[in-house]
C-alpha cells in the first residue's frame, strides 16, 4: 500500500515534544508547536509544496493564526470539562482518562498547557454528566474536522483531522463502555 | 505533488486494501466468528466504495485512474481469528496514514471527504482491538512509538 511511503514525501516530523507555554503566549506558542510537530519552520506552514510560492517574510501574519487560536480555546475548554467531571464523579475518573490524555496532548502540541474556559454547570449524576460530555465532544470532533477543511496549510489540516479522528475514537470507546 | 497525484496514491492504496480484505474475508466464518466476519465484510464494502469514489475523483481531475496490481503481498499465517484481526488492524492503520496524507494534499470537498475517511478508518481500527490513539494516521508525535 502506498500510504506510508507517500507520507514520507510530506516531510519528516520531529519526535521532540512541543514546548510548554502559558495561555498568554498561546498563539505564538501554538504556531510554534505545530511547526515542531510538522518539522518545519513557521513560514512553511502555508504550503506543502516546496516549489510553490515563497514563504511569507518574518512578521507576515500566518493565514491560519486565528484558526489555531480558536482551536486552542476549544481544546482547552474541552479539557476543562473532562477534568471537572472526573473530579466531580468518581465513577467517571477512569472512563474519561483516555479523553483527558487526548485533549491534554493535543493542547501541548498546539503550544498551550492549561485547560481554560467557563466552569461547566453542575450535573445531578454521572449518567447525565456523561450525556452532556458526549454531546460536547461530538461537537468538538466536528469542529476540528471543519477547521481541518478550512486550514490553509495542508500540514495543519492533517494535524487537525488527526485530532478529530482521535476524539471520534474516544467517543466510540465511551459508547462501547456505556452499552 | 499535485492533487491528482495524491488521489492516485490513495486509489492505489484502496486497490491494495480491497485485495487484502478479500483474502481476509476468505479466512473468516460467519458462524464461528460472526463479529469478525461482519467487521471484515463491512470494511470490504467501505473500501470498495472509497475505491470507486477515488476513481471518480481522478477522472474529474482529468487523470487516468491507476489500475490495480495483479496481486499484492498478503500477511502470512492468517489461520486464526486473532491473526486476521491483526492483519486488518495493520491495514486500517496504513489506510489512516494514507488519508491523513490525502488531507494535507487536497482542499475543499476532496479534503472533507479525506477527513471523513480518516475518521471512519480510525474508529474502524477499534473493531479489530486497536487501541485509541492520540494522533490517528499521524502518529509521529506521540504514540505507537
Amino acid at each position: 500500500m502506498a500510504g506510508p511511503e507517500a507520507l514520507d514525501r510530506v516531510g519528516a516530523v520531529s519526535r521532540r515534544p512541543a514546548p510548554r507555554t502559558t495561555r498568554r503566549t498561546a498563539l505564538g506558542g501554538a504556531l510554534a508547536g505545530v511547526a515542531v510537530l510538522a518539522g518545519c519552520e513557521l513560514g512553511d506552514l502555508g504550503s506543502d509544496d516546496p516549489d510553490s510560492a515563497p514563504a511569507p517574510s518574518s512578521g507576515a501574519e500566518d493565514p491560519d493564526a486565528g484558526l489555531v487560536e480558536d482551536v486552542v480555546d476549544e481544546v482547552a475548554a474541552a479539557l476543562l470539562l473532562v477534568e471537572t467531571l472526573r473530579r466531580r464523579h468518581d465513577s467517571l475518573r477512569r472512563p474519561l482518562g483516555g479523553l483527558a490524555r487526548v485533549h491534554d496532548t493535543h493542547l501541548e502540541v498546539l503550544g498551550s498547557s492549561r485547560p481554560s474556559g467557563r466552569k461547566p454547570p453542575p450535573t445531578s449524576n454521572a449518567g447525565e454528566a456523561l450525556a452532556v460530555l458526549s454531546a460536547r465532544e461530538l461537537r468538538h470532533q466536528r469542529l476540528l474536522a471543519d477547521r481541518a477543511v478550512a486550514a490553509q496549510s495542508g500540514r495543519l489540516a492533517r494535524l487537525l483531522a488527526s485530532m478529530s479522528a482521535a476524539v471520534a475514537q474516544q467517543l466510540a470507546v465511551l459508547a462501547e463502555e456505556g452499552r | 505533488m499535485t492533487t491528482l497525484d495524491a488521489l492516485q496514491v490513495a486509489l492505489a492504496g484502496e486497490h491494495a486494501a480491497l485485495y487484502v480484505y478479500g483474502v481476509l474475508g476468505a479466512q473468516t466464518s460467519a458462524s464461528d466468528t460472526p463479529q469478525l466476519f461482519d467487521s471484515v465484510s463491512e470494511a470490504y464494502e467501505t473500501h470498495r466504495a472509497r475505491r470507486d469514489h477515488l476513481t471518480g475523483l481522478v477522472l474529474e481531475e482529468g487523470g487516468t485512474p491507476v489500475a490495480s496490481e495483479a496481486a499484492y503481498e498478503i500477511p502470512r499465517r492468517l489461520g486464526t481469528p486473532s491473526a486476521v484481526a491483526g492483519a486488518a488492524l495493520q491495514l486500517e492503520r496504513r489506510s489512516a496514514s494514507t488519508y491523513a496524507w490525502l488531507v494535507a494534499n487536497t482542499v475543499g470537498g476532496q479534503r472533507r471527504w479525506a477527513v471523513d475517511a480518516l475518521t471512519d478508518t480510525a474508529v474502524r481500527e477499534l473493531s479489530y482491538r486497536g487501541s485509541p490513539e492520540i494522533f490517528p494516521g499521524a502518529d509521529e508525535s506521540t504514540d505507537r512509538g
